[in-house]
């Protein structure tokens, strides 16, 4: 099920522009392009499949031929030092960037290029690295805007709030609820999101992704900034999102040893290019993740 | 459950109401019973010279408010979007005798039509480009009504209305009118508050505080900011046409002028923006505040032994304090009067209950 | 042929008229560039110096009123500065803008109080018969209104690109956070912005002044500036140069051949239209840079 080492053995090279990645073999037959992605839909299909993926910003490579599988259930973490492209793919899967070339398949089906909204209604969900709440929001309303995309209630449904979107609002304001005791947040329920310590607006920003009941969930850099008691309120949130709730989840983390323990898969990314993709065991010692990834950061 | 119990469907109705505290409740029931049984007491004067004007510019405040305070989007186009509903309204009604209550639609829907036109540049533009195009419109809104011979509004002509009648009713006196224009703004404004709290307000509320995360969460830019400007043009719509049907019985295009624009902004600043409340304080204030400028001014004059003030040298007073108004709110309480509001009636709320308000109003920092 | 002639003509009275309207809109950039806010108020400055121009003419003479404007215009950009903007720092975008709305109207009201609120001539003793070139009638007027804006134009160019206070406002404009630590006084650029969008706005309203009179429309043309900006691209000075001369011919162009067939009053939007077909198809103007947004 999970995709094997594919570590391509890459030497970084030492000059500050960097070279184009080597091919990724695991990946070569589905790389023209145009053929469609061959399995069916199974349960053997991945979640989300990222295919030879290159983003470039005015001739900077931010990305350069990223490919891997996320399977369904798994939490994914996808590390890096800074400037590894991390943020640059999770904007691309939730369609804030256009990708230069190649693909995303999510369940089976090619969906790159979509609007934000639309990869939303597909049932992706994030959160963002430098907070992203509604600062001027409740954080009951925070949340419900997590619910918009199962609410149907519209001009004339919530204008004259009767009959149908009465009830509607009613059981998504229920789920909400619920959502805030999972998180432990029932005492700032009605506190404007702006007022909150930066772990809680972490822990709110959360929730609003958790509302919308995403069959994937990325969390870009969730416990960033937490001092160690927030960061392992957060990881235990997190474990609990996969476990109890089901959801399959993208870590994107800058420090390696926070993902280790509740990572099924890791992937590594450095200078746009993906150098390791495999368990936490078998990234961890890789010659090349520590040359490249903790050699940066130590 | 434990949910079910600590969250019991009373509270999340409460949640839901419309005025959830009860202080809101009987100031909203003071200000109606004020609203119903003040005006037989009132002159003409008061009723044609502040409380009729005062809600008819409220119900477009109201409007400009959804797109600008609610959504974030500047707009500097409300004044025409009132010429479109004035000039839709007087050529339905007048025209084509349709009766009142469908006129006033048509003239909200125009309107609409129209701001969905000004809005579409929205999709690509934010800020300071969207406002210029919204400048555009406010000028080039006016001059085509000026121009299109079938609106037959020429330049500087003003177009009549027939007498009012509304299922048989003729509404040609002064209270007639302001009742009128009362049962326009209730019903508005019911809508505006159940709106701005439901599923679309809080889409319009996330656009304006974040929007890449609010498209993230699925709301989609181009629907809820066409309906924000097409919803605040159909309000300016209507209040346009209450011009001319309740209260100076004809549509003529300067009154709608960008002066007209900016001071429907000057007061949602004043008043709150992305408040529903701040509308009508907002109005209310921009209506009085000219009477007590010139009460002001004579006064002063008298006691420095002056001559008569001027009407100019008035309005220009008007036009200097008014701007000093608008810079002293968005410095000072940039959350405008509402705010003011919010922050008296909670600690009288607080004093009121013995338990602690569960359900505080939100507090909106820079609203934008 | 005489259609050609007539085409001509047009064009180089909206080149001429062109130019003034760059200037006015030049003081928008100068604004702009050094605490990015998009001043609503230049055309109310433009009227508020005109006023105060013609105004004190009467009383002290024509150069002493001009002294004293001068120094009125750097009063109000010490005012705008100290009380209006400095506790505005950091604010959204829209808000800052609103004050300048709200400044606006402070300027109009104030100027107008003063000075009263019936249009006043003035006469800067331009020759105003045409000169004619080839058939080609020009106004000797517009040359000359169009050769001292010119002239304001390129002094404008110079100083943002050779003296320390232009080179400063450069630096700042292209990121403030680096622009301070270099030890470029932000405050201080501020004022001087401001002071200079004051100067440019005595020049253009002396200009306009002179071809229509000083009164209350004045700030309506000086508003054109914000379409001429939006053509040109919010932050570029040759951007405003050339979305002045382009709304300048387009009024011009038609007026001549639209305005005829529909009643005139064409140029009172052509500026507005056109900036909108730019909105529409290329929304960051001609020389403005389309930004990435980070996330």
């Amino acid at each position: 099920m999970q995709p094997g080492l594919t570590y391509t053995g890459r030497a970084l090279p030492e000059a500050a522009g960097h070279a184009p990645c080597p091919p990724d073999n695991a990946q070569t037959s589905s790389l023209d392009g145009t053929a469609p992605i061959s399995q069916a839909v199974s349960v053997d299909t991945p979640l989300l499949s990222v295919e030879d993926i290159c983003l470039s910003f005015g001739g900077i490579h931010a990305l350069d031929g990223v490919s891997y599988d996320v399977s369904r259930g798994e939490i994914l973490s996808i590390i890096g030092p800074n400037g590894a492209g991390k943020t640059s793919m999770a904007n691309i899967i939730c369609g804030l960037y256009k990708p230069t070339s190649g693909r995303i398949a999510f369940e089976g089906k090619s969906r790159t290029n979509l609007a934000p909204q639309s990869v939303a209604g597909l049932g992706i969900s994030r959160t963002f690295q430098n907070l992203a709440l509604f600062r001027g929001l409740s954080v009951i309303e925070n949340i419900l805007v997590g619910r918009h995309r199962h609410m149907r209630a519209g001009l004339f449904g919530g204008g004259l709030h009767w009959g149908f979107s009465r009830q509607e609002e009613l059981e998504h304001r229920q789920f909400v609820e619920e959502i805030i005791t999972f998180l432990e947040i029932e005492d700032i329920r009605s506190v404007p999101a702006d007022t909150l310590s930066y772990g809680l607006q972490k822990r709110v920003e959360l929730g609003r992704a958790l509302a919308a009941e995403p069959k994937l969930l990325m969390l870009d850099e969730p416990m960033a900034g937490m001092n160690g008691d927030e960061k392992l309120e957060m990881v235990r949130f997190i474990a609990d999102a996969n476990v109890d709730l089901g959801t399959t989840i993208i870590l994107i983390e800058h420090d390696m040893s926070v993902v280790m323990d509740i990572s099924d898969h890791v992937v590594v990314l450095d200078h746009g290019c993906k150098i390791a993709d495999g368990t936490a065991e078998e990234v961890a010692s890789d010659d090349s993740v520590i040359k490249a990834y903790m050699g940066a950061t130590e | 459950m434990m949910v079910e119990e600590c969250f019991p469907a009373t509270r999340l109705k409460k949640d839901m109401a419309l005025l959830p505290r009860r202080i809101d409740k009987l100031m909203m029931i003071a200000v109606l019973v004020v609203a119903l049984a003040l005006p037989p007491f009132l002159g003409d004067y008061w009723l044609k010279g502040v409380m009729i004007p005062m809600l008819i510019l409220s119900i477009s405040a109201l409007g400009l408010n959804i797109v600008t305070g609610f959504a974030g989007l500047i707009s500097l186009g409300q004044g025409a979007f009132m010429a479109v509903g004035a000039f839709t309204g007087v050529i339905a009604y007048g025209r084509y005798g349709i009766p009142i209550p469908l006129t006033l639609l048509i003239a909200g829907a125009m309107a609409a039509a129209v701001g969905a036109v000004v809005g579409a540049p929205s999709l690509r533009i934010k800020g300071l480009y969207l406002l210029v195009a919204t400048l555009a419109a406010q000028f080039i809104i006016l001059w085509v009504i000026q121009r299109v011979p079938w609106i037959g509004a020429g330049s500087m002509v003003t177009i009549n209305t027939p007498p009012v009648f509304i299922a048989g009713l003729h509404i040609d006196e002064a209270l007639e009118q302001y009742y009128f224009a009362l049962c326009v703004a209730a019903l508005l404004t019911v809508f505006a508050l159940n709106l701005t709290r439901s599923r679309v307000g809080r889409a319009w509320m996330a656009i304006r505080e974040q929007d890449v995360a609010a498209s993230v969460m699925g709301v989609s830019m181009l629907r809820y900011k066409l309906m924000a400007f097409m919803i605040s043009a159909f309000y300016g719509g209507i209040a346009g046409a209450m011009v001319v049907f309740a209260w100076v019985g004809a549509a003529s295009v300067q009154e709608y002028d960008l002066d007209l624009s900016i001071q429907l902004l000057g007061m949602i600043i004043i008043g709150g923006l992305g408040s529903v409340l701040g509308s009508y304080l907002g109005a209310i204030f921009v209506a009085l505040f000219p009477i007590a400028i010139s009460i002001a001014m004579h006064n002063i004059y008298a006691i420095s032994g002056g001559d008569i003030v001027s009407a100019a040298t008035l309005a220009n007073a008007e036009h200097l304090l008014f701007g000093a108004l608008i810079v002293f709110f968005l410095i000072v309480e940039p959350l405008g009067l509402s705010h003011l509001w919010h922050r008296f009636s909670g600690s009288v709320e607080a004093k009121l209950s013995r338990f602690p308000t569960t359900n505080q109003t939100p507090t909106r920092r820079r609203p934008m | 042929m005489n259609e050609l002639i007539y085409a001509i003509e047009l064009t180089i009275t909206g080149l001429l008229i062109g130019s003034m309207y760059s200037l006015v809109a030049l003081g928008f950039v100068l604004i702009f560039k050094a605490s990015s806010v998009f001043n609503f108020a230049q055309g109310a400055m433009t009227l508020f110096a005109a006023l105060s121009v013609v105004g004190l003419f009467p009383i002290v003479g024509f150069w002493p009123a001009l002294a004293l404007t001068i120094v009125a215009m750097c009063g109000v950009a010490v005012f705008a500065e100290r009380v209006i903007f400095r506790p505005l720092i950091g604010g959204a975008p829209l808000v800052i803008f609103m004050a300048t709305l709200g400044l606006a109207f402070m300027l109009e009201g104030s100027a107008q109080i003063i000075w009263g609120t019936q249009p006043y001539g003035l006469d800067l003793g331009i020759p105003i018969e045409p000169i004619i070139i080839g058939g080609v009638y020009i106004s000797r007027f517009d040359l000359v209104a169009a050769g001292v804006a010119g002239l304001l134009v390129l002094l404008l160019v110079l100083f943002f690109q050779k003296t320390k206070i232009g080179l400063g406002l450069r630096a700042v404009a292209d990121d403030h956070v680096a622009a301070q630590s270099m030890g470029i006084q932000l405050r201080r650029v501020w004022a001087v912005a401001w002071a200079l969008a004051g100067l440019v706005a005595l020049a253009a309203g002396m200009l306009w002044g002179a071809r229509i009179g000083v009164h209350f429309a004045m700030s309506l043309i000086a508003l054109k500036a914000l379409p001429v900006l939006i053509i040109g691209g919010i932050e570029s000075v040759p951007g405003a140069i050339v979305g002045g001369l382009i709304v300048g011919v387009a009024e011009a162009l038609g007026e001549g051949f639209v305005g005829s067939m529909i009643g005139g009053g064409v140029q009172d939007i052509m500026a507005y239209l056109v900036a909108l077909l730019f909105l529409l198809f290329r929304p960051y103007g001609l020389f403005g840079e389309k930004k990435i947004e980070r996330v």
